[in-house]
């Protein structure tokens, strides 16, 4: 269905505003909830297992921020940033960052080599949804992700919300964003071309208490440019088959500034980083009745160049030092899923990934390859309308050896009849590869580490309550415990380089909030969101033990962190109140805190106020939006700076 | 306005969240009355955890960041090397490219020497001048020490520099890394002090790492064979008049790295390290074959000996992650203290 009155579009984000869990929807009236569902991409809401789904009012008013700020600021996942435009990365439930996968229309989009994902690089105008996946749910979609994992999608039968959507802002520092959508339709084919380009100086002034004397610097050397497009092709073959065709391109550059201890390092040391990615996916999905199969096959290719100069202090053509390092990979992967219902109250899944990864790289001593086949199959049945149960086996086969099965039982149980509250749990097994950087990095690599082995257990109750007919509320609450034995470490060896084992038993428990409610007063409309994760990680091997350090929180891991969002909406003028904490990290894995090593909590706020124009061809917007509002002086990481008060200033255009 | 409560209640939870957290109270500042040792702690490279530890062994009493706590910055990032002229501490802090002047009573920051590339170690030679080792460069630093500035380079032949050792109007400089240089590293150059220029070269085994002078003014030089055990390690007198080797004493086992080569304030003591602690008699012909002390589950990373006693301390590095140990040998071998330091102890500085 089309949407083509830009009123009914607004009323429909709100509608999909005040959802903020995705099983939310089903307070709202059954006529809307069929117009919400043609934008939801995932499959069942009543699961065993913990989801979320990142609302569109967030997305559509934070268009410019990257994945990572985006998680930051409206999940429960803690993202450890090195500072805007540098490595982000994101960990579930206290565990590393490489447990943590992202995927693309269903293909991971985890580096082979280092196995995590930089989030700065991913720019949320790309997506339509983003959805996170909590611990053993992630084996719905892949294995390894022992954190979690975090989907992000693109609408295949996405409605037209506009011909073309412009968005330009300018920021402090220097920074400039640009985002673009051409939506075409003509009978059964869709095209859909996104672009984006973003740049900053971002050389702002910092505090500098990393060396003497103190004082008030600017940010050197840590200037980016990122540029992208993201092409889409739909083709309706007929009403219960649809083809796709998409295409994210992207080059990155980034330079690297010194950490806060190094400014005076001589040498004119010049450093950055240059990534060029594309990823394209082919896709074929057969939805008739009761069956849903779905076949796609992805092509990814990543070129990666790290590049480090220092000359001699007196002579700037005399090259001291030079590391020149180049990575391509690639990977061919092709998945194939099929769903059916079979009764009513039952339906079974099965599925099959194939993933072809090939590494060069000035860091290995030849190519390297990796190939598994993952085949998965699952039930879901519900008893008496109320109790739903979920199992799940997958097993994979990885160059020739198969890994132990990894299985997955949930159950969800409607507690009350007439009351939308759920009581979930479930119990899951699965499996981290060390990467191929783990396995073949020279100097150092261990070909002989065992993957990473994960137990999961978890509980939660939620609970919806639409209080009043203008008033919703939702409130989630979860635990969690995790085993996850063989955790590789890195760790020097006698000859100075660093080499990786299977080392840690790590134990990684907490629990999880989320809360929200959406009122709708007259022309008003508020909605208050938030999040928090206490978490608790640390490594009980019998090494640990021996040695004195178990029980201590690993390193950058807080055991407190949350966030909350306001917003509220009255007539065309919207207004929106982001706030995050975090809580205190230590740096080292030391017993007594030293205290510089410690880094504090800190309490970031966002502000933004926002108005549109709505004319009859044409909407208009304009926002403002002040980051820091308080001027914070913090590090996410040690001895990196980070920005204080910072404005953002947007306009955006949408022809209908 | 029922739903407003609820909304206020959100941020009372936001705002007590942050009252959650605690906060390390910054350590008071010391003072270093002599004697005593400052360790300098190494750190992880590109974390900017490097710090000092302060020990006053008569009194046992440790003090932890004890940069830290004085000036209230971090040390900065790798610290290698420390030493001492007269009320001045001199601190080279590696991949900061900086060497911070203290003073020694109080800690106090006096200066920095900047713009080094990658210093190792540093030469005081007189009350106007100082040379800084390069891990990269191929030259030194020539530092004036009234305004802290690099005022020249003295060339090294195409050679990286680590550590400086004087002997009455001769500088020997080891050329210990191979990361960015042609030639092998297995050479000690020669330096005039008063000069700068080269006047002699003298081929070692390959990978000198530190050197000693003795009770006789002989220069001692400990080389490990090379970090892929390309030679056998070997332990090298030579004669610092004739820049001539008069003892060569070789390794029985290729695959050793013996370092840390440290002598006592009599200057007839010499200990290493090679896993286990080792000493010997600077007139002993050949290599000790057994421990003095041997390592256990230690992970021994540097050793230094106190001048006016015959006490050797040793660190133990652990895992490299956490903070290192210090153990206290007294000349006899017995262990008669220990106690915390920072991240990878990897220099001993003492105060006497």
């Amino acid at each position: 269905m089309l949407l083509r009155k830009h009123k009914t579009v607004f009323f429909l984000s709100w509608l999909m505003a005040t959802t903020m869990i995705a099983r939310g929807q089903a307070i709202f009236d059954t006529l809307n909830l069929h117009e919400f569902e043609v934008i939801g991409v995932l499959d069942s809401y009543e699961d065993s297992y913990k989801k979320t789904t990142l609302d569109t009012l967030v997305k559509r008013h934070f268009e410019h921020l990257d994945l990572g700020e985006l998680l930051s600021a409206f999940s429960p996942v803690f993202v450890k940033s090195y500072g805007k435009g540098s490595i982000s990365t994101a960990s579930f439930r206290g565990t590393s960052a490489s447990h943590t996968k992202v995927l693309w229309n269903d293909f991971t989009i985890n580096s082979p080599m280092l196995g995590q994902v930089d989030f700065s690089t991913i720019p949320e105008s790309f997506f339509d949804e983003v959805n996170l996946l909590y611990g053993g749910g992630s084996l719905y979609q892949s294995g390894g992700a022992l954190g979690g994992s975090v989907l992000l999608s693109n609408s295949t039968l996405i409605p037209r919300k506009s011909l073309l959507h412009v968005s330009q802002s300018l920021g402090s520092f220097g920074s400039f964003n640009t985002a673009a959508t051409l939506h075409l339709e003509k009978k059964k084919m869709i095209a859909e071309t996104r672009v984006m380009l973003q740049s900053s100086k971002n050389d702002f002034p910092y505090y500098n208490n990393g060396t003497l004397p103190s004082q008030w610097m600017k940010q050197q050397n840590a200037s980016f440019l990122n540029g992208g497009f993201l092409q889409q092709f739909s083709w309706q073959l007929n009403p219960w088959q649809h083809l796709s065709l998409m295409s994210w391109n992207q080059w990155n550059r980034r330079n690297i500034p010194p950490i806060m201890t190094n400014v005076y390092k001589g040498g004119n040391p010049e450093e950055y980083q240059k990534t060029f990615f594309t990823r394209n996916v082919i896709g074929w999905l057969y939805h008739k009745d009761k069956t849903r199969i779905e076949m796609k096959s992805a092509w990814f290719f990543e070129k990666q160049h790290y590049y480090l100069k220092t000359t001699t202090a007196n002579d700037s053509a005399q090259t001291v030092t030079l590391i020149d390092s180049k990575n391509n990979t690639s990977g061919f992967y092709t998945k194939g899923k099929w769903k059916q219902q079979l009764k009513k109250n039952f339906t079974l899944r099965a599925g099959i990934d194939i993933d072809y990864d090939r590494v060069e790289s000035s860091n290995y001593s030849d190519l390297k390859t990796r190939f598994s086949t993952s085949i998965y199959t699952g039930l879901n049945k519900q008893f008496l309308k109320r109790v739903t149960l979920d199992l799940l086996i997958r097993e994979e086969l990885v160059d020739g050896k198969l890994l132990p099965v990894m299985p997955y039982a949930g159950v969800n149980y409607k507690a009350l009849k007439k009351e939308e509250l759920y009581f979930r749990a479930s119990v899951s097994r699965n499996y981290h590869l060390p990467t191929l950087n783990d396995l073949y990095w020279y100097p150092g690599g261990n070909p002989s580490l065992k993957p990473e082995d994960g137990l999961e257990t978890e509980a939660g109750i939620s609970y919806m309550k639409k209080l009043t007919k203008n008033m919703a509320a939702a409130i989630e609450i979860n635990g969690f415990y995790n085993k996850i034995s063989n955790w590789i470490q890195w760790k020097p060896s006698d000859y100075r380089f660093w080499t990786p084992e299977n080392m840690a038993e790590v134990h990684a428990r907490g629990m999880e909030l989320s809360a929200s409610l959406n009122v709708r007063a007259g022309l008003w409309h508020y909605r208050i969101s938030g999040f928090y994760a206490y978490t608790r990680t640390t490594d009980e091997s019998a090494l640990a033990i021996e040695k004195g350090y178990s029980g201590r929180q690993l390193i950058y891991i807080p055991a407190h962190h949350g966030n909350a969002f306001l917003y509220m909406a009255y007539k065309n003028w919207n207004f929106g109140w982001n706030s995050m904490i975090t809580g205190s990290r230590t740096t080292t894995m030391n017993p007594a805190d030293s205290y510089s090593n410690t880094l504090p909590a800190y309490w970031l706020n966002n502000i933004q106020l926002g108005k549109k124009w709505l004319f009859n061809k044409i909407d208009v917007a304009m926002q403002i939006k002040i980051n820091n509002v308080f001027n914070v002086q913090y590090q996410a990481v040690i001895w990196r700076a980070m920005p204080g008060r910072n404005i953002e200033i947007t306009a955006k255009i949408d022809i209908l | 306005m029922k739903y407003k409560n609820p909304i206020l209640l959100f941020w009372m939870l936001a705002i007590l969240l942050t009252s959650c957290t605690k906060e390390t109270a910054p350590p008071t500042a010391p003072t270093f009355q002599k004697p005593g040792v400052f360790i300098v702690n190494e750190g992880n490279f590109t974390t900017g955890n490097a710090s000092l530890t302060w020990y006053q062994p008569e009194k046992d009493s440790v003090t932890q960041d004890a940069f830290y706590a004085v000036n209230k910055v971090p040390l900065g990032d790798v610290a290698n090397y420390m030493t001492s002229y007269k009320d001045k501490g001199f601190i080279v802090v590696n991949n900061s490219g900086i060497v911070y002047v203290i003073n020694l009573e109080t800690g106090a920051f006096l200066g920095k020497i900047s713009g080094l590339t990658s210093p190792r170690e540093i030469l005081i030679l007189d009350d106007n001048h100082a040379w800084v080792s390069d891990l990269y460069n191929k030259h030194l630093s020539v530092v004036d020490l009234h305004t802290y500035e690099v005022t020249g380079i003295i060339a090294l032949q195409g050679r990286t520099s680590e550590s400086m050792v004087r002997i009455g109007e001769k500088v020997f400089i080891n050329n210990w890394s191979k990361l960015n240089q042609i030639p092998t590293n297995n050479m000690v150059l020669v330096l005039d002090a008063a000069t700068g220029t080269i006047t002699d070269s003298i081929t070692v085994s390959r990978e000198p790492n530190s050197m000693v002078v003795d009770a006789n003014h002989k220069l001692w030089v400990l080389c490990s064979g090379g970090y892929d055990n390309a030679e056998y390690p070997a332990l090298y007198q030579i004669n610092p008049n004739s820049d001539s080797i008069e003892k060569k004493l070789t390794f029985p086992n290729k695959n050793t790295n013996p370092f840390s080569l440290g002598i006592n304030g009599a200057g007839n003591k010499l200990w290493f390290l090679n896993e286990d602690i080792y000493k010997m008699d600077i007139t002993d012909s050949q290599l000790p074959d057994t421990p003095w002390v041997t390592s256990g589950s230690n992970n021994f990373y540097s050793l230094g000996v106190r001048p006016d006693q015959e006490s050797v301390y040793v660190s133990d590095a652990l895992d490299y992650v956490r903070n290192g140990n210090i153990y206290v040998y007294s000349a006899s071998g017995a262990l008669t203290g220990s106690f915390e330091a920072g991240i990878i102890p990897g220099n001993f500085c003492f105060v006497y």
